[in-house]
This record gives C-alpha cells, sequence and structure tokens, in this order.
C-alpha cells in the first residue's frame, strides 16, 4: 500500500511540516501493522493539510477538536489504530481542554502535535507556545505572555507517553512515532516545528535540541527534563501502563430488548 | 374519573421520588396518569412539587385544580392552597388550622428513618384517602429499593393505620385494567433511539436533558450502549462524529445552552456528511434563564443553527409515545440521507412522566445505503443523483471524510466546478428527504373542523385536551425542517390559532413563511407549560 497521494503539497519550502510527515510515513512503514486499520485525525492549520497528503482512512476535523474525535473513534472501533496531527495553536489554545483529557482519561491514540509556537495559515499571530516578546502581526510590540510547556502540562495531566521530538531529526521522530503508536493509551509527542515563513527558529534548535539516552524511570526526572531551559531535551521523557478508557467505558453492542425494558416499566 | 394530588416540599425531601411512586400506584390500576414536576435550580431547600393526575381517560397534560396536597413544609402551602380542596401535612413539623395532621417525622423516628424517608407515611395515607390497597404500595416499593424497601414499607403501614383511624375517604379508586407503562419523554426517545439501533450516548450534563443520561448510564449493558460524559459540550458533538464515521450509531444530548457550543460541530456534521442525532430539549432562556423550566423558544435556533447551509431534519415529538417513535425514525433518516438530525424535545415532555402505549417492534434499526464494490475504488463523496453516497468504513476501506469542501474521493478542493457539484449534491438529499417525510406522519390532527389550532411539542397535549373540549381541530406540525408544506396547505381552515410557549410565535411565523397562514399567537414564556383549563379561555377568545 502506498502512503503518497494525489494531493500536491503545499507546505512552504523548508517547512518543518516535510520532517513530520517523512518521519510518520517512516514509522507506518517499519511498524508492520495493517495500514487499512489506521484512522488519522488531522485539525485546522498548515500541519492539516497532512490528511490530504496520506494514503490513509482520515478526518480533517474542525480546529482544536482532535483528541476529541480520537476519543469518538477509538470507542466505536477500538480496534482501529487512531493517530492525531495537531497544531500548537489547535492544540493549546483552541483545544487545550480537550488535550487534558484526553491525557486524563488516557485515549488509546497517539496526538502529534506540530509545535511551530505560531499561527502560519492566519500568517503569523502568537500562539500558547510563542516565546515572550515574539513579535507577531496580532504582538507588534511583542507578546507579553509566557510560553505554555505542552510536555510538563501533558505530565501533569496524566498522560501515559510523553515525548518531545523535532522536525530536524526525522528519523529519531521516527523512532518516537513508532513507539507512540504501539503504546497503548494515550501517546503525546510535542514536535518542535520551525515555521520558516514567520517563527524561523532552525538556528535556535540547531544549537539547543538534545537528544535524551534513556527514559527516565521517574515522572520527577521526566519533569526536570521537560523543564530544562539550557537545552531543550527530546527523546521519550515519560512512559507508564494503565488501562485506557475504552476499555473502561466501551460497551460491547448488543441487540436489546427494548420491549422487555417497557414491559418492566409498567 | 379524572383527579388531581400534590406532593410538595424542600429539595431533599425526596417530592418527585414519592411522587413517582405515587403515581404508579394508580397505573399499576390500570388509570392513565400524568405527573407534572416543579423544581428550582439548588440541591436542598427552596420549593419542589409533584403534581399526579389521574384519570379513567387518556390525559395529556397536569391539571391546575386538585382533591389534595400533601405538604412536607409549611412555607408550601400558600403556594398550592387555592389549588386544592384539602391538605395533608407533616404535624411532625408544624401545624395548620386546617387539613389531615399525619405525625410523618414522628414516624420516621419511630423507624428510625432520616425525614426525608416520612413521605413514605404520607403515601400510606393517600393508599387510605383514595381506597387503594396498601399491598399495591409495598409492592411498588419493594420493585423499586428492593431489600432497601423495610422503611418505606413500615412508614406507609403506620400512615395507613394512622388514616384509617383519623381521615375521612375521599373517593374510591377501584382497578380499572392492567398495569400501564409510566415513563418521561426523556426515557422513551433514549428506548426509541436504542431501538433503531443506537450504539453511543454522549452528553455533558444539563437540564433537561440530564436524565437521558442518567438512564442510559445506568442501563448501558442491558441496551448495548456506550454512554460517555465528556469534558464539554464541544467534545460529545465532535466525539459523536468521530463514532459516526467509524460506523457507530450515536446520539448526543443537551439543552439550548449546551446545544449553542456544538454549532461548529453540527456544520462539521452536515459538511462531512456524518449522520449524529442531537437530542435537544428546551429550557426557559435566553442564555442561563430558568434552567428548570419549561420553553420552546429554540426552533428558529435549531433550523438555523450552523454555519453555512447544509440539509438537516428536525422533529419535534408531542408525547411521550411520540418522542419514542420519532426518535427512533430521526436516527434512521440520518443514517439514511448521511446527515445531522435534531430532536427537539422541552422540558414538559422531557421530564414528565405519563403513562403510555408503545408499541416498540414499529421501530427498527434500518439499513443506510451500503457500498458494495471494490475496496480499492471507494469514493466516499460519490456524486450521485439523490445526492446520498454508499457508505463504507475502516478498515474496509479508506475512508477521507473532511470539513474542508472536497472532492469525491474527499480530497480538498476549492476548485470552482467541483466545489458547485459536491455543494448541490449534499443539498440534493433535502429533496429526497421531502419524498420520504411525504410517506411518514409528517403532522398529526386530532379531532375536525375548518377551526384550527396549530401547535408543535409539548404543547400538543394541552392543545388538544382543551380543542376536544371546544370541538377544535388541532395540527401539531411534527417534522419542521424540511417543513411540511404539503401537509398544511392541504388543510381547509376558516380561522386558526397557534400555542406555543415564547414569545416571538416561532411556529406561527413558520406557517406564514411556508403557507401564507396568518395564525392568532397564543404563547406564554413564564417557564410554565400551558394547560388545558388555561386554554380554554384563550382559544374561545380567538375563535368565539
Amino acid at each position: 500500500m502506498k502512503l503518497a497521494t494525489q494531493a500536491k503539497i503545499v507546505w512552504c519550502p523548508g517547512c518543518g511540516n516535510f520532517g513530520i510527515l517523512k518521519a510518520f510515513k517512516d514509522a507506518v512503514g517499519e511498524l508492520e501493522v495493517d495500514l487499512r486499520r489506521l484512522v488519522l485525525v488531522s485539525g485546522v492549520g498548515c500541519h492539516g493539510k497532512i490528511a490530504d497528503y496520506l494514503a490513509l482512512s482520515s478526518f480533517h476535523t474542525i480546529h482544536g477538536r482532535v483528541p476529541a474525535m480520537l476519543a469518538g473513534i477509538k470507542l466505536a472501533n477500538p480496534e482501529l489504530i487512531a493517530v492525531g496531527f495537531a497544531g500548537d495553536g489547535d492544540a493549546y489554545n483552541e483545544g487545550l481542554v480537550h488535550l487534558i483529557h484526553a491525557a486524563k482519561k488516557n485515549i488509546d491514540a497517539t496526538l502529534i502535535v506540530h509545535d511551530n509556537a505560531v499561527y502560519g495559515l492566519t500568517t503569523g499571530q502568537a500562539t500558547a507556545t510563542s516565546a515572550r516578546g515574539f513579535r507577531g502581526r496580532s504582538t507588534p510590540e511583542g507578546n507579553p505572555e509566557e510560553p505554555l510547556n505542552p510536555v510538563a502540562l501533558m505530565l501533569a495531566s496524566g498522560a501515559s507517553f510523553v515525548a518531545r521530538g523535532y522536525a530536524g531529526d526525522a528519523s529519531h521522530l521516527k523512532e518516537i512515532i513508532k513507539e507512540a503508536i504501539l503504546h497503548r493509551g494515550f501517546a503525546f509527542v510535542d514536535v518542535l516545528q520551525p515555521c520558516v515563513t514567520f517563527n524561523n527558529t532552525w538556528k535556535l534548535y540547531r544549537e539547543k535540541v538534545h537528544k535524551i539516552k534513556d527514559t527516565p524511570e521517574s515522572i520527577d526526572e521526566a519533569m526536570r527534563l521537560a523543564r530544562a531551559e539550557d537545552e531543550i531535551p527530546v527523546g521519550i521523557l515519560y512512559r507508564e501502563e494503565r488501562s485506557t478508557y475504552e476499555e473502561e467505558m466501551r460497551i460491547e453492542p448488543r441487540d436489546a430488548d427494548v420491549s422487555a425494558l417497557l414491559e418492566r416499566m409498567r | 374519573m379524572d383527579f388531581t394530588f400534590r406532593i410538595s416540599g424542600m429539595a431533599g425531601d425526596g417530592v418527585k421520588g414519592a411522587g413517582m411512586v405515587a403515581a404508579r400506584l394508580f397505573s399499576r390500576l390500570g388509570y392513565h396518569v400524568f405527573v407534572h414536576l416543579e423544581y428550582q435550580s439548588l440541591i436542598r431547600g427552596g420549593h419542589n412539587a409533584a403534581l399526579v393526575r389521574v384519570s379513567s381517560r387518556k390525559v395529556r397534560c397536569h391539571s391546575d385544580r386538585g382533591d389534595l396536597l400533601i405538604a412536607l413544609q409549611d412555607y408550601v402551602v400558600p403556594r398550592h392552597r387555592n389549588y386544592v380542596e384539602r391538605v395533608l401535612y407533616d404535624s411532625s413539623g408544624f401545624s395548620l388550622d386546617e387539613g389531615y395532621a399525619l405525625p410523618m417525622g414522628e414516624f420516621a423516628r419511630q423507624v428510625k428513618a432520616p425525614p426525608v424517608f416520612r413521605n413514605a407515611a404520607a403515601l400510606g395515607a393517600l393508599c387510605h384517602l383514595y381506597g387503594v390497597e396498601l399491598e399495591l404500595l409495598s409492592g411498588i416499593y419493594r420493585d423499586a429499593y428492593g431489600e432497601k424497601a423495610e422503611k418505606d414499607i413500615l412508614l406507609a403501614e403506620l400512615g395507613y393505620r394512622y388514616a384509617e383511624e383519623h381521615f375521612e375517604r375521599i373517593r374510591e379508586v377501584k382497578r380499572a385494567g392492567e398495569a400501564r407503562a409510566l415513563l418521561d419523554g426523556n426515557q422513551s426517545a433514549a428506548l426509541g433511539a436504542v431501538k433503531a439501533g443506537l450504539r453511543c450516548y454522549y452528553a455533558y450534563p444539563m437540564t433537561p436533558s440530564t436524565s437521558v443520561l442518567h438512564f442510559l448510564a445506568a442501563r448501558r449493558r442491558e441496551l448495548g450502549v456506550t454512554v460517555v460524559q465528556p469534558e464539554n459540550e464541544i467534545a460529545a458533538a465532535v466525539m459523536a462524529i468521530g463514532s459516526a464515521f467509524a460506523g457507530a450509531r450515536v446520539m448526543v444530548g443537551t439543552s439550548g445552552g449546551g446545544f449553542a457550543l456544538m454549532q461548529e460541530a453540527f456544520s462539521l456534521a452536515g459538511m462531512a456528511e456524518v449522520p449524529v442525532l442531537f437530542l435537544e430539549s428546551q429550557r426557559s432562556g435566553p442564555s442561563t434563564g430558568m434552567p428548570t423550566w419549561h420553553a420552546q423558544q429554540d426552533l428558529r435556533f435549531v433550523l438555523h443553527s450552523g454555519h453555512g447551509e447544509f440539509p438537516r431534519i428536525v422533529a419535534s415529538p408531542g408525547d411521550v409515545e411520540d418522542a419514542f417513535y420519532l426518535a427512533g425514525e430521526l436516527l434512521n433518516l440520518a443514517w439514511r440521507y448521511q446527515t445531522p438530525a435534531v430532536l427537539l424535545m422541552d422540558r414538559y415532555l422531557s421530564e414528565s412522566a405519563t403513562t403510555a402505549e408503545i408499541d416498540a417492534e414499529r421501530v427498527r434499526e434500518e439499513p443506510p445505503l451500503l457500498y458494495r464494490g471494490e475496496p480499492g475504488e471507494y469514493r466516499r463523496y460519490l456524486i450521485t443523483d439523490s445526492g446520498v453516497s454508499p457508505l463504507a468504513f475502516p478498515p474496509e476501506v479508506v475512508l477521507k471524510a473532511t470539513g474542508n469542501e472536497h472532492d469525491e474521493l474527499g480530497f480538498t478542493t476549492d476548485d470552482a466546478e467541483v466545489s458547485s457539484r459536491m455543494y448541490e449534491k449534499r443539498m440534493r438529499k433535502m429533496q429526497g428527504i421531502v419524498e420520504e417525510l411525504r410517506q411518514r406522519q409528517a403532522v398529526r390532527t386530532f379531532g375536525e373542523g375548518r377551526d384550527v389550532v396549530f401547535t408543535w411539542g409539548s404543547s400538543t397535549g394541552a392543545a388538544v385536551e382543551a380543542a376536544e373540549e371546544l370541538g377544535l381541530k388541532v395540527v401539531q406540525v411534527r417534522y419542521l425542517s424540511p417543513f411540511p408544506t404539503w401537509e398544511v396547505e392541504k388543510l381547509s381552515i376558516e380561522r386558526a390559532a397557534c400555542v406555543e410557549c415564547n414569545y416571538t410565535g416561532q411556529l406561527a411565523s413558520l406557517l406564514r413563511e411556508h403557507a401564507c397562514i396568518e395564525a392568532e399567537l397564543i404563547t406564554r414564556h413564564d417557564g410554565r407549560p400551558f394547560t388545558a383549563g388555561e386554554l380554554v379561555p384563550r382559544l374561545e377568545e380567538v375563535f368565539g
């Protein structure tokens, strides 16, 4: 099954999305899963176009709601392998509540966040992860807010798999994505991704990104890495096993005897 | 025989539960029963009431006039006193100059039960007052609470014996027939949807839709329905779209404010052609309004909800039985036409329990149009004459769905020609829905004549009872989108009125828009549903 589609890719040359697309394609190529079981969900933003670039089942949904749709898909059919793609504006601004609850519930799905710390498709406004002082078109004198730390947030929210990847290292990102898809439970991958047009962070990331060797044993150590500032640790920062939301909540369909229930209401 | 009694106290006195147990006494004796609940948005204190109407004929609404008030608090008495002939009250808690003094609190202490149990003594006394065998009441307690029913049964007996000695019987209520089913509109709608193949129910709690969530959650294994209360209404709606995309029949429940939050997802369901049934039970607005009170203010809102244009199916049931059939019908239609549908309920219908005869076998899961071709050639949005594209689901096919405008395969497009053809394909489904509704019951008519009372939703009940008395015809508009112009235009009308619980006359405006009918407005917007008694003089004003 080939993964490329007829759709012409319309991301800017040099966009970090290419690295994420390549890493994902390579990951599913190497994972011997039945590709027909894969279902992708993408949100609104530049990242969302990824649904058109992959010959897999997909739902290009509305802004911010990717985690909720992943939950709905898995509750309906737990045999499907659900992978979400979201942007930072998508996941950390518009739909933050869904992200936190997906982590807390431990929905068995992967969420890959294309985190370029800017709204690209709407031409350059600050998002939740934009640096303090970021001069966007809606913050001409600089963003006055401190950036959100999504990895720390996901650790605090109970995500059972938390990773940070870098779009500039597709082979490392591929390994993270493979592990994320194999993980049973909510697997969160924040991908540092430069936006060549509105927030070009290639230089910053080349200097600061640092691959960790092993996944920390404790959540405290994971949190320390998540919050490190001198360098930016990438890799799988935390993983644990616990029951998934579908296992807890899904009821096997059956032909209900409604007439009998109505009889009992006499 | 047609009589009403009321039970009233504060929140926490078990008023609703007592009202339902008392109602079941008479539904089991074969009578028609209607239970109207009044309560406030608080957990303890305030004013709660259950009005139970019992009749040997079908009852469609509550009645204000009554035999008896059972008062569990002194301060509720003035509110009800003018509507009832006598009062039975808890003389352990307070004293009145008149009425039946029953030491309910003292009985509760005797059996070491907390005060909330004392209404069982009142129901025991009620059995004596209406000449009902005490054993019937004990049986209802046993069915409801099993082994935990012991104290209720003891208290009922104490109340019954005391009443036998001290109170005069009000009337003798003999068995009238076989036991009847007693359920409210929310329960009925939930079961109708289940009968049509419901697999998932998602809802964030909001009065008056919340009891659907409770009802289905409690029976989820028996019914085979996954029931989830997600983080908010937006999640509920988007989860539903995800589940339907993966092949499961799904319903979302909410009220007006929650449905407002779902607007973007509603539009997504229209664009991506995902069948989702929304149960919207209206309450008194705007905004938070009077959260526990009745209204029919959201008709225009639901008809125009979601941005952009897309086919939708909206219908509103007129009573508990209708709620069952319409919920099933709408779930089937949503799947047949792959578009969102709204079951527009209201507080009075959702939460009033009535006796109902439901033929569950009239509703079944009707299969949608399924794809039978080669998996590799699947086109989710195949352009067809009917506008309906065959359905298939992953993992059988690669299925690409999207909220963006798209081509037949589901790839994003902004091509003028492709987008135009796809837009028209979606809108063409409306013609099929109209043809389908012509075969179904788009309106219900009651009575004869050329003086016509139009109504919708739960206002139907009071309108039908009042119209029977005055010899008028009632037309309940069941389907509101597409509007059944074909049914309305064939009516022969001399004079028309329109009964609805809102300010502007929303159904009346639809009658004008679609059929040039000018109907006199009979509306209210005080959170209270109409009773037949109130409607009779207002209809007389219109029809002379």
